[in-house]
């Protein structure tokens, strides 16, 4: 007789493993514990706390309602657990101010147990709430922490795969964010450039006056016919016309500098 | 005798071109001016055979000067003498009609000869 019920239960078990197995939300997993939970063992309310990292998940099953809760929210009961980490097993708790649902007649009997499944960066709490009309005897332990296995596995590829998700979408945005940079950057530097190739331009313009004056003026000193003619007439204006070719000069380093400190800016 | 006009804001640049019209033949008459605006007033007194236009010039530049002679209808045969060898000044300067010729400074004595025999 006792064969045939833990034989029920695993059967029980086992498909709860593979409707666990293939759910893809935390809502998914709640509503899987309020169909199959009342199959593996009794209770009055069942209680699960996971947390990895970030993430905080608290599933609360009770009668026929099932609550998910995502951010960090322990019971008084489950702080006991995380702080002494040895289980839990209370018959008044009347002092821990639980939530309405924990709250049975008197004749009940409420049993409080509660056990912490710590493992790296995971932590699952189990707790529940038995009776006299729901009772929980330590055999179904046994169940509670086959379960806590399954559950803390598949919660933590949930949070994984959320945590990819995010990654993912800072990635993502992230290489959106660099392409616009450095198209952004190329084109600035393609409009420098450009500017760059102007002043150049400009800057070449710029000393070929003078220096064509000298060219021109060299030419006339081969048709002088007497040093007076040169020392008196061109000399001054080769001087006057150097001068200007090196004052443009000293323009184009000092603008060329210029634009050498903006672009480096 | 064939008069010519010499505009360009260096004086010195004028007194170049003038000195190897000079080594070519002295009796050309040359009238020279560093500022475009009194040249223009004064093509009709002169009234030139030939211009030899610069194109940068501040307060009126060659490129003005030639759209000048444009609105007035003037024929005057320009060659424009300049220091720039930018492609697109030579592009511009094909624009206008009465421009004869692109001459990059400094210009030689041959070719300024062949200029005023063609004249």
């Amino acid at each position: 007789m006792e064969g045939q019920i833990y034989r029920i239960r695993y059967e029980a078990f086992s498909r709860f493993s593979t409707v666990l197995f293939r759910e893809r939300s935390f809502d998914g997993i709640a509503e899987a514990l309020r169909v199959n939970l009342k199959y593996l063992f009794n209770f009055h309310v069942f209680r699960i706390s996971f947390n990895w990292n970030n993430f905080f998940i608290h599933i609360t099953v009770s009668a026929n309602a099932v609550q998910v809760q995502k951010q960090e929210s322990y019971l008084p009961h489950e702080q006991v657990l995380l702080q002494k980490g040895v289980p839990v097993y209370l018959t008044d708790f009347s002092t821990l101010n639980l939530p309405a649902s924990y709250a049975l007649e008197p004749d009940e009997k409420p049993e409080l147990w509660g056990w912490l499944f710590a493992r790296e960066e995971c932590r699952i709490v189990i707790s529940l709430l038995s009776g006299r009309s729901k009772p929980f005897a330590g055999r179904d332990v046994t169940f509670v922490k086959l379960m806590a296995e399954n559950l803390e596995s598949k919660l933590l590829e949930l949070c994984l795969f959320q945590e990819l998700d995010k990654q993912h979408a800072l990635i993502s945005y992230i290489n959106q964010h660099q392409q616009e940079v450095i198209q952004e950057r190329t084109q600035e530097i393609a409009a420098k450039n450009e500017k760059l190739l102007e002043v150049s331009i400009m800057n070449a313009h710029h000393l070929r006056e003078p220096l064509s004056r000298i060219l021109g003026l060299v030419t006339l000193a081969g048709y002088c016919t007497t040093p007076e003619e040169l020392k008196q007439q061109l000399l001054p204006m080769l001087q006057t016309s150097a001068h200007d070719l090196d004052t443009a000069l000293q323009e184009v380093i000092q603008k060329a500098t210029a634009e050498l400190d903006e672009l480096k800016a | 005798m064939k008069k010519i006009m010499l505009v360009d804001d260096a004086e010195i640049a004028n007194f170049i071109t003038a000195s190897l019209i000079g080594h070519i033949n002295p009796q050309y008459p040359v009238y020279n001016f560093t500022e475009p605006v009194v040249a223009l007033t004064n093509l009709d007194a002169i009234a030139p055979d030939v211009i030899f236009l610069d194109l940068n010039m501040p307060v009126m530049d060659g490129w003005e000067f030639l759209e000048k002679l444009e609105e007035k209808g003037l024929q005057h045969k320009v060659y424009i003498l300049t220091s720039s060898t930018s492609k697109f000044d030579r592009q511009r300067a094909t624009n206008f009609a009465n421009v004869e010729e692109y001459l990059v400074k400094p210009i030689n004595k041959d070719k300024l000869s062949q200029i005023l025999q063609q004249l």
